[in-house]
């Protein structure tokens, strides 16, 4: 299915609105798997050296 | 504090000592240690530059040059024509010596120098690991590059198709984009705005991959649905087993 492209700023909120709930859900995740299960955060910058 | 000049001359702190270490030659030859760490006192109030002999102007010079050939996109960014940056250089800097990909050609050149000349790559998308999606020209990487081709990763939503994945545990390459343009998403609406050079930092690239139409591939096996699940799936397993 075809995309339909429109004007930066008019989809910008939507996008930030998107990553902004996507951020709060991720360290959510990461802070439970941390408590609860023992996980410690990775992946983070620099990790692979 | 009050200024220097309006303190007695007994309440002026002394000029500052700096302990200088010299070296001096001695008669008991280069390897005198003594005579190398012989502390000398001088008193220094400005420290101006060494006057430019030819000979340290060309030892400059060849340090400038082999600079500038370690990290070409730098020099791009000194001259104005680089527009924005992602995470440039944050430990460390950049590896090594990139390498420079050529521009693609016009058809009848390609078919003049087809033999010759590495293989041509044109517009790439990277995926970074802030979940932005960069669309331009590969301009240059460096030889750390370690990732694994996956034919298509459909939930994309985009045109293009033959996509390469970075492995998370392996150190990925450097990338410089050209003429960049960065798209967001958002159900069944795309936007894009113009970046221009982007420097990537390797570690930050999730995934990349070549644009390639689907329309202009009439025997792609991209088309169909099953072919790309089963490709996709195999190349997954392909991963897990490395």
């Amino acid at each position: 299915m075809p995309l339909k492209q429109v004007e930066w700023d008019t989809l910008f909120p939507y996008h930030k609105r998107d990553t902004d709930s996507k951020k709060r859900r991720e360290e959510f995740k990461a802070q439970v798997l941390h408590e609860e299960k023992g996980f410690s955060k990775e992946g983070g910058e620099g990790d692979g050296y | 504090m009050y200024p220097r000049a309006c303190l007695p001359t007994s309440a002026r702190p002394a000029p500052r000592q700096v302990r200088l270490r010299r070296h001096q030659p001695s008669s008991e030859g280069p390897f005198d240690r003594t005579a190398r760490s012989a502390p000398i006192t001088k008193s220094v109030r400005f420290c101006r530059p060494l006057p430019l002999t030819c000979e340290r102007q060309t030892r400059i010079r060849k340090t400038q040059a082999q600079k500038s050939f370690a990290r070409p996109p730098l020099s791009l960014f000194l001259h104005g024509l680089a527009h924005s940056v992602h995470d440039f250089g944050v430990a460390g800097g950049l590896r090594r010596p990139y390498v420079s990909v050529h521009p693609r050609l016009p058809d009848k050149d390609k078919t003049a120098h087809s033999s010759h000349r590495p293989r041509q790559i044109g517009k790439m998308l990277v995926v970074l690991r802030d979940g932005r999606k960069l669309f331009g020209v590969l301009r240059s990487y460096d030889q750390f590059g370690a990732y694994e081709s996956i034919p298509v990763l459909p939930p994309l939503k985009t045109e293009c198709c033959f996509l390469a994945v970075c492995s998370p545990s392996l150190p990925s390459a450097n990338l410089v984009l050209e003429d960049t343009v960065e798209r967001i998403y958002h159900q069944d609406v795309f936007a894009e705005q113009w970046v221009g050079l982007f420097l990537i930092r390797g570690e930050n690239v999730v995934l990349l991959g070549e644009i390639v139409s689907i329309h202009k591939l009439p025997s792609s096996p991209c088309r169909d649905p099953d072919h790309v699940a089963t490709s996709f799936r195999t190349s997954i397993e392909k991963t897990k087993c490395h």
